[in-house]
């Protein structure tokens, strides 16, 4: 029994040991931290390209609903010390508000950096004090599972056709900040009573768009409010999905990338922006995530509406209205979609 | 009315054998305990008879009847025997009352004759006014009580008793025996008693079946298993003896008695003894000679036969124990209290009675 | 000497046990009734009449009753026939009935949607395809699929007290009741049952408190069809406000109700505690019940049991994760490694939450222990006044839902009182280690509570101080009431998911957080082979500590 106890305080020690110099040999990189909402795994398979082409930065990343990340940056905050390095959410209002944000001794949360990658970006999609700037661009459309309907929905007002009725899916707004931003948009043409006739329209909600995607595919909904880029990845990837691009126009969000001022390795965080609004960066993100480029010179994805014709097509947004009603909007989605 | 009888009867747990071939008859009204040490099966055999077990060969008979065999089986529940556990089996859950009341409210009696024979049999035992407190609330003794109790409402037709006061204190143990005798007394009832203890089963009972490995030893009244153990086991385990490896020199006529040479101590007596009439004996065949300490007196140097010196002593109150040595066999006597040596003092012993034992 | 050690011990054990427990917990009471930094009982006004908050408690309440039905009415008739019939397999069906511990519970209400969701399904599919329908008959996001899924969770308690107190129980009492003139089945009705009440109550009570306390199995069915409960609803309101503390006003007010509601079924279930002396010595055999032809039938229905609630979902997680998306069909082409090969190489998460959740469950269990120990050595073998005190503040945490916990520890430590744990892997540790205290404090007492006084007074005569008594006796005595408590900390903090969903930073993500969150995104398969992973790990875990355990306890004393 002694040897037994001995091999087990061995195992015990040597899984302590080789997790310890991991962490030690990882600490030879520079270290960055990333918070996003960017999907898992396209993320993961950006954060390797990006690791490949900068050997001596180590990204880390947290990937979670834009909804979540304001809580943890809030509370951060309040606790005097902000991990991340980075901030990639889908909302671009946030950003506006992360630049009054105080952390410690500091005030605002922001870094100023104008890449020079950013060069070819258009100013739609760049802050003009240049804290941050778009890095891609992801549209919320209407999908829908191409076995089950021959006849999908051509603009928002059709999906509130009672043939359609329980057969809606769309994503939690105080998860998702594209769905705020998509409902900011929406409730600007359309009034909130479009979100009450969802919910009598027996629309349900799921957190992530990556769930809308998934159920509309499996055939557990037919149609509903879903961002572009999934819908194409799982098309390519043989799920029965497809997407329009709503008549009365999508809803185009620039989803933006900013450093954090207290980040500890600046320099390793602007190689990280760097590569992202980069041809190379954006043609990655094409390639393993299925967005549209910011660069208005990067090819699409296939059968994707270029930049251009994407900026003419969409339903403008107000950022305005949507920084100053963020908390009215997500209450009101909560309060008509989510009681029960 | 309560006549049991056991033809044949074994019962063998996977491959041990807890019952092996046990025939026996209790007649109508008598006490007859089962009498041996753990493990020798008299719990077992109770238990076939009450029904709790099911024999794996052999015949159990009630007033002619017959309850168990390999082919059939009257469940417990139809028998009609009342039994009493060696920890009571009280249900913790009911009040003394309902205890002793629930085997007539199987038999759907009415609830005032329920009262009425609950309290009555109630008194009996000596437990009036208790019917409404809890088994917690009672001493062991108390508990006893209720649990005979509950087996004589049914009016059995025989008491069966396993090991019913090996959990109660020596003073208590007296008190209670004589209770049970009493109600048996009383009642007249068939009673089957099963105990390791060999001094309750002689005070209780009218026949006392000796078992050892699951077979009968010997059946027998008290006098007879003492004064007359068919064996060394019986001998052994009733009473005290000293067992000693001798000869049969002579053989007396008809073959009840005569004289043995102590192995290994040819310069010695012979000694006088008595043969059982359930041993076969040959001349100069080898044995072993029981003898109780009680039945060996001390005297002087040279009024006995064997000359000894005492080597150990031990007062205990009405008797003194004496230890000597005869060669390396060490003998036990007991003498009364007026008998008093020292230790080193040489004596002689005298035999009075001895028993001759073959293997 | 002895005395004043023994007083230092005890002054210092009920410090810890205040800033850990009682501190966090008065903290959130008191809290509950502010608002805006007057005291007013509008948090709870709002609470009964808004029916965002009446609702998830009146759910709470629906789920926790009818959940202790089913799970009770499953647990003692498998009880029952475990122990008191001759049905075949005995030892294969006591594992396999146990497995559910294995599975952690948010992983199993992930594998019931997959098996029951209404239009994909599989058990459903199977449906639609015989009776060619467009929707299967089940629909597991619904209250009854809350209830489906925590009763199948939750019946080994009943199953695990029910079968103990059958066979422990004192054969004779039946007998004597066979002898009286029951028949079998009066036997049961008047003796069995009766003595079994104890043991059946205290498994409801387990059911009961579990069932309203846990967090994921309502979560993963509940939300898309906007069936919150008192758990659920308290992570919303966390989650809605943005502002960080302005959601935890409603969330204590909440929690409070949610502590109350444990507390009450706590009292009511010691009301009815009659507790009977039907424990025997002997090692006889209650008598067994011989089913005859009727086995055949029973086993078959317990095999048809056994198949829907162990394997199917068990499978459904496993042939989910080899699929490449979500509801295309089981065919070999649409199976792939992919999403295993992601979970061990790519997801950079699944060594992080390994690590930290070995290294979370392990500490939790060892200063359990340790402080366990301590506490429970001056409950139950010192005299010191006060030491009820320590009794009722380790206690109290055991009844109290995970979830209040977390609040409460969020309330605590996060920066007001100078200390801030927020996010940091200390507060989930002190979480964990004030949540399951009691575990530990429970098995030493008990066997503490074996050691008779004769045994440490025999060594301190013979010459050993104090402490080298309590090292050389007490320790290797109750060896293995230690082991045991050490087990019963580490194998459910492994996978806990209840507390760490609302305490869990970026580095400090734990399994069940990273298996919930990957959920939540959407990602289902890539979960599911995190979730074939982890069940998997646990499974081999649960092996191998059994064998160390079972060669340290024959080889102690």
């Amino acid at each position: 029994m002694k040897v037994k106890r001995l091999f087990v305080m061995g195992l015990v020690v040597m899984f302590l040991l080789v997790s310890f110099t991991q962490s030690l040999f990882a600490q030879q990189k520079e270290k960055i931290l990333l918070y996003t909402s960017v999907p898992t795994n396209i993320m993961s398979a950006i954060e390797e390209e990006f690791e490949k082409e900068n050997p001596d930065v180590d990204l880390e990343f947290v990937r979670a609903g834009t909804g979540q990340i304001k809580t943890r940056i809030t509370t951060e905050c309040e606790t005097g010390r902000v991990e991340a390095d980075l901030i990639w959410v889908a909302e671009f209002s946030y950003y506006e508000d992360l630049k009054e944000l105080t952390v410690g001794d500091t005030k605002g949360l922001l870094l100023r950096y104008e890449s020079p990658k950013a060069e070819g970006i258009p100013t739609s999609l760049k802050d003009p004090e240049g804290y941050y700037c778009g890095a891609r661009m992801i549209n919320e459309v209407i999908a829908y599972n191409t076995n089950l309907v021959s006849d999908p929905p051509r603009t928002w007002k059709d999906l509130l056709n009672p043939k359609w009725k329980d057969q809606i899916v769309l994503a939690d707004v105080s998860y998702s900040g594209a769905a705020l931003v998509a409902m900011g948009a929406l409730t600007e043409k359309y009034g909130i009573e479009y979100y009450q006739k969802l919910r009598e329209n027996g629309a349900v909600v799921l957190e992530a768009h990556g769930g809308v995607t998934q159920s509309i595919a499996a055939g557990e909904y037919k149609v509903g409010m879903n961002l572009d880029y999934m819908i194409r990845q799982q098309k390519e990837a043989g799920s029965p999905i497809n997407l329009i691009y709503p008549e009365d126009g999508a809803i185009a969000i620039p989803s933006p990338i900013a450093i954090v001022a207290t980040t500890k390795n600046p320099d390793a965080a602007k190689k990280f922006v760097d590569y992202i609004l980069s041809v190379n960066g954006q043609l990655a993100q094409v390639k393993l995530g299925s967005t549209i480029p910011v660069r208005p010179e990067i090819v699409p994805p296939l059968g994707a509406p270029s930049l251009n014709q994407l900026l003419e097509k969409s339903l403008p947004v107000d950022y305005e209205y949507i920084r100053n009603n963020a908390g009215n909007l997500t209450s009101q989605f909560t309060e008509i979609l989510l009681a029960p | 009315m309560g006549n049991i009888v056991l033809k044949g009867l074994s019962k063998k747990f996977g491959n041990v054998i807890a019952v092996n071939n046990v025939n026996t008859e209790i007649k109508d009204g008598e006490i007859v305990s089962f009498l041996g040490p753990s493990g020798c099966g008299k719990t077992t055999t109770l238990r076939i008879i009450a029904g709790l077990e099911r024999p794996t060969d052999g015949k159990v008979y009630i007033d002619d009847k017959l309850v168990s065999s390999k082919e059939c089986f009257i469940p417990p529940e139809k028998r009609n025997l009342g039994m009493v556990f060696q920890n009571y089996a009280i249900w913790p859950h009911m009040t003394v009352f309902h205890n002793v009341a629930y085997p007539l409210k199987l038999k759907k009696v009415s609830k005032r004759e329920i009262k009425d024979k609950v309290i009555r049999i109630l008194e009996m035992v000596g437990m009036k006014g208790f019917e409404e407190r809890y088994p917690e609330q009672l001493s062991g003794g108390q508990q006893q009580r209720v649990a005979l109790a509950r087996a004589m409402i049914m009016n059995p037709i025989a008491m069966l008793f396993d090991e019913p006061l090996s959990n109660l204190d020596a003073k208590l143990r007296e008190r209670m025996r004589f209770e049970i005798m009493d109600l048996h007394k009383k009642t007249g009832i068939t009673v089957i008693y099963v105990t390791h203890d060999q001094a309750e089963a002689m005070v209780l009972s009218d026949q006392i079946v000796v078992m050892n490995q699951g077979s009968i030893q010997q059946i027998g009244t008290a006098i007879q298993i003492y004064c007359e153990p068919v064996n060394k086991f019986v001998a052994d385990f009733i009473g005290i003896a000293n067992f000693i490896e001798c000869k049969l020199v002579e053989l007396g006529k008809d073959n009840h008695s005569g004289k043995v040479q102590i192995l290994g101590e040819s310069g010695k007596n012979p000694i006088e003894c008595l043969i059982p009439l359930s041993q076969k004996v040959t001349l100069d065949q080898e044995g072993t000679i029981f003898i109780r300490p009680e039945d060996i007196t001390l005297l002087p140097i040279d009024k006995g036969e064997h000359v000894v010196q005492i080597e150990r002593k031990a007062f205990l109150g009405s008797i003194i124990d004496y230890r000597i040595k005869v060669g390396k066999k060490e003998w036990r006597i007991e003498t009364n209290p007026g008998v008093n040596l020292d230790v080193g003092e040489k004596v002689s012993l005298h035999v009075k009675k001895a028993v001759f034992l073959t293997k | 000497m002895k005395i004043n050690i023994q007083r230092i011990i005890f002054i210092l054990a009920i410090g810890i046990m205040i800033i850990l427990i009682a501190f966090p917990l008065a903290l959130l009471f008191y809290k509950s009734f502010l608002k805006e930094n007057t005291l007013s009982l509008v948090n709870y006004i709002d609470v009964f009449s808004e029916k965002n908050n009446y609702l998830p408690f009146l759910n709470t309440l629906k789920i926790g009753a009818l959940t202790v039905i089913f799970a009770t009415a499953i647990g003692v008739i498998l009880a029952w026939l475990v122990a008191r019939t001759d049905i075949p397999f005995k030892g294969f069906l006591d594992t396999l009935l146990l497995v559910p511990y294995m599975i952690p519970p948010f992983i199993g209400a992930i594998a019931w949607t997959q098996l029951l969701s209404p239009r994909v399904g599989y058990i459903n599919k199977i449906f639609m395809k015989i009776f060619d329908t467009s929707q299967g008959p089940f629909n597991i996001y619904s209250l009854m699929g809350i209830i489906w899924v925590m009763a199948l969770y939750n019946y080994p308690f009943v199953f695990i007290t029910v079968r103990g107190a059958l066979e422990r129980m004192d054969p004779s009492l039946e007998e004597a009741a066979r002898i009286s003139g029951a028949g079998r089945f009066e036997v049961m009705k008047d003796i069995t049952l009766p003595l079994v009440v104890p043991a059946i109550v205290s498994g409801m009570l387990l059911v009961f408190v579990f069932t309203i306390a846990n967090f994921g199995i309502p979560a993963i069915i509940g939300m898309r069809s906007r069936i919150y409960v008192l758990t659920t609803q308290i992570y919303r309101y966390l989650r809605m406000y943005t502002g960080g503390f302005a959601g935890v006003r409603l969330a204590a007010a909440l929690s409070t109700l949610l502590m109350c509601v444990a507390g009450m079924a706590v009292f009511a279930s010691n009301l009815s505690k009659k507790k009977y002396a039907i424990i025997v010595g002997k090692s006889v055999r209650p008598g067994i019940i011989e089913l005859g032809n009727w086995k055949y039938l029973i086993l078959a229905i317990l095999s048809v049991f056994i198949l829907i609630t162990l394997i199917a979902p068990l499978a459904s997680i496993f042939i989910t994760s080899f699929l490449k998306a979500w509801g295309i069909p089981v065919k070999l082409e649409n199976l792939s490694l992919k999403n295993y090969s992601y979970i061990l190489f790519g997801y950079d998460y699944t060594k992080i939450a390994i690590k930290n959740s070995f290294l979370l469950a392990f500490s939790a269990a060892i200063i359990t222990t340790i402080i366990g120990s301590i506490i429970a050595y001056i409950s139950v073998k010192t005299e010191i006044k006060g030491r009820k005190i320590l009794d009722f503040l380790t206690t109290l945490p055991y009844s109290i839902p995970g979830t209040v916990v977390a609040i409460a520890m969020i309330l605590a430590w996060s920066g007001q009182f100078g200390v801030k744990l927020y996010y940091t892997f200390w507060i989930i540790l002190v979480a964990y280690i004030a949540r399951y205290m009691f575990f530990a404090f429970r098995n030493v007492s008990a066997s503490l509570e074996q050691i008779h006084s004769s045994l440490e007074e025999a060594a301190r005569v013979s010459g050993a101080t104090w402490l080298q008594n309590f090292r050389d006796i007490v320790i290797p005595l109750i060896r293995p009431g230690l082991v045991a408590s050490f087990l019963l900390v580490f194998m459910p903090t492994l996978r806990e998911l209840t507390i760490s969903i609302l305490l869990v930073g970026p580095r400090t993500i734990t399994i069940g957080t990273a298996v919930y969150n990957l959920q939540e995104e959407g990602l289902y398969q890539i979960t599911a082979a995190l979730s074939g992973l982890i069940i998997v790990i646990l499974f081999i875990g649960n092996y191998l500590v059994r064998k160390v355990i079972n060669i340290k306890t024959t080889n102690s004393i």
